[in-house]
């Protein structure tokens, strides 16, 4: 193999072997010691860009990083010791005594990352601070990246990111708790961030699809990560995995060329994963057939699988996806189920039906939703031929949108349909 | 054909600012670019150099840590080619990623003993 091959093989290498290697530092040398262990994991990946610019990169990549960090790590301390005598016992370490491979076996690796990743969403902490901490030190995040994955300023992000870390070492958290402590009832918490994390990366958005492609898979490794821990892998995990394996089969899918959002109705199917959809079928059916039915994302998984098994727009079974829509709004309602329930009720019952469901809608949550709202009056008035009233929903849908592309989606429809009228 | 020194000075400052998957993609510029010189018999050879080093003056009498220069002078690594000439050696260096980074590129001629 040629070096250049080699180096290709080496897919996101830095970005996750950062994650790991501050997993394993971390619930070495504690929470204390963060800033210590972040400046010694990027000078071991900085030299290791130097390095392997010019040589071979070693035979595993990842234990020579963990080795070079973590000796960058004792001398730190040692030069912070020659200061103040500080509490940790450094010169029981002695850096000339290699610390073997062995000690960086990849299942304790798996599992020090798994103790990072409930670390960093710590039920204590805010949502953002779990979303930011976890994008950075586990999925090995820069600022910049994270910035374009949040819609926020890059120091804005730098902000966050250090309060984060305050809090973090203010609550004590600690990073060597074993996973299974705690872990029912926390579980679906990091569940939660990692859906969160999913959406955000999945957000249609102009400009940045490599590093947004990148956060749905990210999102797919944290839960494969969970997945592979007897403690872990539960169904929720499974129904989870499912559900963003089926999104992510259209990620292509859902933007065309100029960026502006592809509904359902006129993707391209041939450009669907397949792959992603048959491991996404894999997880639903394992999820399915546990006997805690995780009602909250195999339903959610269920509705986008009906979608992807449908060759054609035409051939999708409406009336199952209405059915899952029922069960939703029995075991895990809320506004976002009942509003996108007039879909698949308008496919199955007509327009006029779905309509009446409509201002029943608006009736219960008259201030939420709005854009959504909106966007299906007009398409539901649009179907019924009304156009003057479809074009007046679809402006005041635009009213309540700030995403690009779903801007651009909506004003594609008014263009026809000024053009038809 | 004569063998030819690249000092590459400089860049360093934006990489440290790199996150890793911009820090790994700039290893694969570097990885590419040397990889087609050696494909075309031209790499002979080249290390990075650390960022610390030691300036000894006097016979010794003053050791000083050094390189003194500004971050955009110091040297962080070496090859060595082989070219025609000195213009066709610094056609040579114009693929190199370090542009990107604010760096520059020195080239020079090893003196030959047999010419």
């Amino acid at each position: 193999m040629s070096k250049a091959e080699q180096i290709d093989q080496l897919e996101h290498l830095f970005r996750h072997s950062y994650g790991k290697t501050i997993s394993v530092l971390l619930s070495k040398f504690g929470a204390h010691n963060l800033q210590t262990v972040e400046d010694a994991v990027q000078d071991a990946l900085f030299k290791a860009a130097q390095i392997w610019s010019f040589k071979e990169v070693p035979h595993n990549p990842e234990a020579w990083l963990i080795r070079v960090a973590h000796h960058k790590v004792i001398d730190a301390m040692r030069r912070k010791q020659r200061w103040n005598d500080v509490e940790y016992d450094i010169r029981s370490e002695s850096l000339d005594t290699e610390i073997s491979t062995e000690s960086f076996e990849k299942d304790q690796i798996i599992d020090q990352e798994l103790q990072m990743v409930f670390a960093c969403c710590h039920p204590s902490l805010p949502v953002e601070s779990q979303i930011i901490l976890t994008l950075k030190l586990i999925a090995g995040f820069g600022n910049k990246e994270v910035a374009a994955i949040l819609l926020k300023k890059e120091e804005a992000v730098a902000k966050a990111f250090t309060r984060a870390k305050k809090r973090w070492v203010e609550k004590k958290i600690r990073f060597d708790v074993p996973v299974e402590m705690g872990l029912r009832s926390r579980l679906h918490i990091v569940l939660k961030v990692i859906y969160l994390i999913f959406t955000e990366g999945y957000k249609p958005t102009r400009g940045d699809e490599v590093v947004r492609r990148d956060v749905c898979y990210e999102a797919i490794r944290l839960a494969l990560l969970l997945d592979q821990n007897k403690f872990c892998s539960q169904s929720s995990v499974k129904a989870l995995l499912a559900l963003m394996c089926f999104h992510t089969s259209r990620f292509d899918a859902r933007l065309d060329s100029d960026g502006t959002l592809v509904d359902l109705e006129h993707q391209d199917r041939s450009t669907w994963n397949r792959e992603l959809i048959n491991r996404g079928t894999k997880f639903l059916n394992q999820a399915y057939q546990s006997t805690d039915f995780p009602f909250d994302y195999l339903l959610q998984a269920y509705v986008s699988y009906y979608h992807c098994i449908a060759g054609h727009y035409q051939d999708t079974n409406w009336r199952a996806i209405l059915d899952v829509y029922d069960l939703q709004m029995i075991h895990n309602y809320s506004p976002v189920v009942e509003l996108n329930r007039v879909i698949p009720y308008y496919k199955v019952y007509g327009v006029q039906q779905a309509l009446d469901l409509l201002d029943e809608y608006e009736k219960n949550h008259p201030t939420l939703l709005r854009s959504l709202f909106y966007a299906f009056k007009g398409e539901l008035l649009m179907e019924q031929g009304l156009t003057s009233e479809a074009i007046e929903a679809f402006e005041t849908a635009l009213i309540f949108m700030n995403n690009q592309a779903e801007i651009a989606h909506i004003q594609k429809k008014l263009h026809l349909l000024a053009a038809s009228g | 054909m004569s063998n030819f020194l690249f000092l590459f000075r400089g860049g360093r400052e934006a990489m440290e600012k790199m996150s890793p998957e911009e820090m790994q993609a700039n290893m694969q510029k570097w990885g590419a670019w040397m990889a087609q010189l050696r494909e075309k018999g031209q790499l002979v050879d080249g290390l990075p150099l650390g960022q610390h080093g030691k300036v000894v003056e006097k016979s010794g009498e003053i050791i000083t840590d050094g390189p003194f220069a500004e971050g955009a002078e110091i040297v962080g690594g070496y090859l060595i080619v082989t070219a025609e000439d000195l213009e066709a050696a610094a056609e040579l260096s114009k693929g190199c990623p370090i542009y990107e980074n604010g760096g520059c590129t020195e080239v020079r001629e090893i003196m030959s003993m047999n010419r």
